[in-house]
């Protein structure tokens, strides 16, 4: 075992979905430890539960059975008021679609969410903000609406929106599923500088070339976990950036392809 | 069969919006459906009952008629006389509970013969069935002197028949329904007694002469042979025969129906009114639906478009399921209305005086409902056709039909730390103001009627002042009207003894003929006190002043000249203004003491003295201790009569039910209208949700839009109210003779309506906000 902290955990996860008299199990006692500090990427087909398990280790769904730990606290019976503080401090969010309010300027949609919680004056989150917003190379856009900005533009909106509060765990569902080849790796690249600064990530995905970005790769299938890759940190290596990724790439894929994925 | 399936797929989605579409038909059908019946079934019904009962075109009241028959044969001698048919009455003030009545009470001898009056069972739930005895010492009286008084059966009535012991008591066996006098609106009231009873009053008052206080008369049922010619005929019989000599007073059948209808008639006109805002409410609730629907289904829509559906057919769709809403919603408010009738009429028996039948006037309802439903199938045809904007290429991009709103390079109201909340609402109502319009335009109608309302009543008056002072043509604290031995300086001795007297005046009320029509004169000595509305008062001894319905009735403006007659001669006047007098349905003349005096008698007890006094609270003592130390030599009265009661609670009911519709509609349709708000914001409650912003909040932010839009509709609808309230309840009032409704609410007054409808809207929205709470996180969940 890792002798890392360990900052989430899920213990024996089921989640299931009534439909009528049927149920429709999606997790089957799902266990799952999250490190501080790592890069953790849930990789499987489409409907192997990955989101699933996001949603509820996150809190944002609740669960059927198990239990969810936040630094070694349960969260899965939090109240709402629990969870929603919960969200202002610890946790990020970053979404398949660009889920920024629509009438709000991209600054406001990260204002926003520093204001929700408590503590810092309006200055501070002004000025963090706006250093956030020209960290994601959006600084331009600021005073503009979603809907006038590309999606990319709006995903790192997105981005500094889920990291203003500091949180201990950024979560990604697909952050990339909806943008183009050079929008997503400008995202999966802020993603991964964020991480290197010490943000912990988990991000869900079906991209092997975003699962590059991770340092520990969880594969699904049918709502279980059934392996995982340590591939370590991803380096920013100016010159022989190809060869590098090309080299995870294949380690990956040979490790899925051994999944029969 | 496809679009039976379509129309049960839609019925589905929107069942919300449907069902609160049905309840708003349903309370407007139902609201709609009463007040026609009452006000339908009232009118007819107090005629064909006046006709079955022998109350002929005109009905003269005279008294002391030495040769009774002869006027009867002189007045039927006309050509214009069809018949002339009599009843037996006796004049005579009566006390009730230590009220004294401000008019004289007529008591008429029950002829076993006659088959005239229908009467109650005790209850007043019905008629009994068969026509009752009237035993010695009994009598029956309408149902009207239950609120005016609040007499009961078993409690008794004193007749003041004669000076020094004569006084008969009855006890009431029930009531009986007068179409004539039976309202609560009017003052003289008719008493049923056996006939050796009233034989036995009539004895007491010839026996007894002078000293006799009642009066022994007759009311005259004259049928002419052209009904369209009453005010002619009344001429006529003025001209040619002594009747207006003996007259107490004169009312065509016209103007009886409408003293006995002036409440109903008021009041329906009142309500008929709301109903129509009403109406125009679930308009806008339904127009919102409609819009928000479309935009809803606009994918759906290009999908079906896709498949071969045309614009026209989807509006068919669309048209048919709001059509089930409404026409069943219209159907069940039209089969409530009947218990609603039977019941609204049980209700008013004891103001009206009569039992309204509460039989559907189905051509009237059907009329006014297709009228409705046409006006709504307009309606929901106009909104619909946006659906031509729907193209199959939306479907295929997965596009709403409303394009984000976001065009302007600046935002509303910047979001900030503080008031971030405030903020939040005010940006989204910025946004989509759209979708508050109808909720803004809602509370504009519903402040606006509530504040009308709240204006009559507070005209009104808790003590019915506004009323009265309409009704007399000056004003007072108390008259004194002194009669037999009593002198006039005695009982102002003891008024006095109670508080400083600070003004007074006389006042008489004679009848004259006008141009040879009889009226009624307020005769002032001090004439400046007449309620003036054009020119000025009669202070020349050869004017008079007149009402506006006298002036239009004459076809006479100031400065004309009309020919009065009294009992002593007939001289020409000027007419020197227009003043304010609602008595006799505001059909009555002013004139000065002087003026009266050279065409009419003069006579000590004609004249009523009218007291200003320094501590108008003591009134009821007054009265109390007049009539105790002189009993029936003196007369009292307030500015006030027991009718007026009637009237205030007609006017609390009024407002309980308005407020009650007022409390209905606006849930319905913050429910209607934030359900649909809160549909297409998902997405963004979910984002919310997402960076730690709880339910509460959302739903206080949600609750303040609605706040805000209802602060900005109030704010139009007081405006509205105030511009506007004057002029139409002065039409409304005219009905009632009165021609110069003027409000002068209060701050308070002015307010609460205001703060009634944005309360409303601000816990309706929050409580329909509840579903916020249901709003999961992952809506935000990719595909």
């Amino acid at each position: 075992m890792n002798a890392r902290e360990v900052l989430l955990q899920g213990k024996n996860i089921c989640k299931s979905y009534q439909q009528g008299k049927k149920s429709n199990s999606v997790l089957h006692d799902v266990n799952i430890e999250i490190y501080e500090d790592d890069f953790t990427v849930i990789m499987g087909s489409s409907g192997a539960g990955k989101s699933t398990l996001l949603y509820c280790l996150s809190g944002m769904d609740s669960i059927s059975d198990g239990e969810v730990l936040y630094r070694g606290e349960e969260i899965s019976r939090y109240r709402e008021k629990q969870m929603a503080a919960l969200r202002t401090k610890e946790f990020g969010f970053v979404f398949q679609q660009t889920h920024l309010v629509s009438n709000l300027t991209l600054y406001e949609n990260v204002a926003v969410a520093a204001y929700a919680g408590v503590g810092r004056t309006a200055k501070k989150v002004q000025d963090k903000a706006e250093e956030l917003l020209t960290r994601m190379c959006v600084g331009d856009a600021a005073m503009r609406f979603p809907s006038q900005v590309s999606g990319g533009e709006a995903q790192r909106a997105a981005i500094a929106r889920a990291v203003i509060n500091h949180p201990s765990l950024v979560f990604a569902d697909e952050p990339t599923g909806a943008l183009n080849k050079s929008n997503s790796e400008e995202v999966l690249g802020l993603l991964s500088s964020l991480h290197r600064e010490g943000q912990g990530i988990v991000m869900v995905t079906h991209d092997v070339r975003a699962a590059l970005y991770g340092t520990r790769i969880l594969y699904m299938e049918d709502g279980r976990i059934l392996d995982e890759l340590a591939i370590g940190e991803y380096e920013e290596k100016d010159g022989k950036a190809a060869s590098y990724q090309k080299a995870r790439e294949k380690k990956i894929t040979e490790w899925l392809s051994a999944l029969h994925w | 069969m496809k679009y039976l399936t379509l129309w049960r797929a839609g019925a589905r989605r929107h069942k919300s919006s449907l069902a609160g579409v049905f309840l708003l038909l349903l309370l407007i059908s139902l609201a709609l459906g009463t007040v026609l019946t009452l006000w339908n079934n009232s009118g007819s019904y107090i005629r064909s009952e006046m006709r079955r009962a022998g109350f002929g075109d005109l009905t003269a009241w005279v008294h002391d008629v030495p040769e009774q028959t002869g006027l009867e044969d002189a007045v039927a001698g006309l050509n214009a006389v069809e018949r002339v048919e009599s009843q037996r009455v006796i004049y005579a003030d009566y006390t009730i509970k230590e009220q004294e009545s401000d008019s004289q009470g007529q008591l008429i001898p029950l002829a076993i013969e006659e088959d005239r009056y229908r009467f109650f069972s005790n209850d007043l739930s019905g008629y009994q069935e068969k026509k009752p005895e009237i035993a010695p010492g009994e009598m029956y009286v309408s149902p009207s002197m239950v609120s005016m008084f609040g007499l009961q059966i078993g409690d008794e009535i004193n007749f003041a028949i004669a000076r020094s012991g004569g006084n008969f008591s009855f006890q009431v066996k029930g009531f009986y329904e007068d179409p004539f006098m039976g309202s609560s609106m009017i003052g003289m009231k008719g008493f049923l007694v056996c006939e050796a009873d009233w034989k036995e009053i009539q004895q007491t008052i010839q026996e007894r002469g002078k000293n006799a206080l009642a009066r022994e008369g007759a009311m005259l049922h004259i049928f002419s042979d052209d009904r369209e010619s009453v005010s002619d005929l009344n001429r006529m019989m003025n001209e040619n025969t002594a009747l207006s000599k003996y007259t107490e007073f004169i009312h065509s059948e016209d103007a009886i129906a409408g003293f006995m209808l002036i409440l109903q008639n008021a009041f329906s006109g009142l309500l008929i009114a709301f109903v129509f805002v009403l109406l125009f409410v679930a308009m806008v609730a339904l127009g919102h639906s409609l819009s928000s629907g479309i935009e809803a289904d606009t994918v759906n829509m290009g999908i079906l478009k896709t498949v071969g559906f045309t614009t026209g057919k989807l509006r068919q769709i669309q048209l048919m399921q709001y059509l089930t809403a409404i026409v069943s919603g219209m159907m069940a408010g039209f089969v409530l209305s009947v218990p609603a009738s039977r019941i609204a009429s049980d209700k008013m028996i004891t103001t009206t005086g009569i039992r309204v039948p509460a039989k559907l006037p189905f051509e009237w309802i059907l009329l006014s409902d297709l009228a409705v439903l046409l006006l709504l199938i307009l309606f929901i045809y106009c909104k619909t056709g946006r659906t031509s904007r729907i193209t199959p290429m939306m479907a295929i991009r997965g596009e709403g039909l409303v394009q984000l709103p976001f065009v302007e390079k600046t935002a509303v109201c910047g979001i900030k730390k503080n008031a971030l909340y405030f903020r939040l609402a005010i940006r989204q109502l910025a946004t989509a103001k759209r979708q508050y319009i109808s909720a803004c335009i809602v509370a504009v109608l519903l402040v606006f009627f509530a504040s009308l309302v709240g204006r009559m009543d507070s005209w009104l008056g808790r003590d019915g002042k506004g009323m009265m002072d309409a009704f007399n043509p000056a004003d007072h604290d108390i008259g004194v009207q002194v009669f037999g031995e009593l002198t006039a300086d005695e009982a102002e001795e003891l008024v006095s003894s109670y508080t400083g007297i600070t003004d007074s005046y006389l006042l008489a009320m004679p009848n004259v003929s006008v141009n040879g029509t009889s009226y009624a004169a307020n005769v002032i000595s001090e004439p400046k006190r007449f309620h003036m509305m054009q020119g000025k008062t009669c202070q020349s001894e050869d004017e008079v002043v007149v009402t506006e319905f006298v002036a239009k009735d004459m076809d006479v403006k100031v400065g004309d000249r009309l020919m009065v007659q009294g009992d002593k001669g007939c001289e020409e006047y000027m007419v020197s203004g227009i003043y304010q007098c609602a008595n006799d349905m505001g059909t009555n003349i002013g004139m000065s003491r002087e003026g009266y005096l050279k065409i009419g008698q003069d006579n000590p007890h004609l004249w009523c003295y009218h007291y200003f006094l320094a501590n108008p609270s003591v009134k009821a003592e007054i009265t109390e201790a007049l009539e105790t130390a002189y009993g029936g030599d003196v007369h009292v009265h307030e500015n006030s009569w027991p009718g007026l009661y009637g009237i205030i609670s007609a006017m609390q009911v009024l407002v309980v039910f308005m407020y009650g519709m007022v409390f209905v509609f606006t849930l319905i349709v913050t429910v209607m209208t934030g359900s649909k708000i809160l549909a297409a914001e998902t997405k963004d409650l979910g984002i919310y949700k997402a960076i730690g912003i709880t339910s509460t909040k959302l739903r206080f932010t949600f609750a303040l839009r609605f706040f805000l839009t209802a602060v900005a509709g109030s704010v139009i609808g007081i405006l509205l109210a105030a511009v506007c309230t004057d002029s139409l309840v002065s039409a409304v009032m005219k009905l009632a003779g009165i021609s110069n409704f003027a409000s002068n609410p209060g701050l308070g007054e002015i307010l609460f309506p205001a703060g009634v409808v944005i309360l409303l809207f601000m816990g309706f929205s929050y409580l329909a906000a509840g579903r916020i709470k249901r709003v999961a996180v992952t809506v935000l969940m990719g595909e």
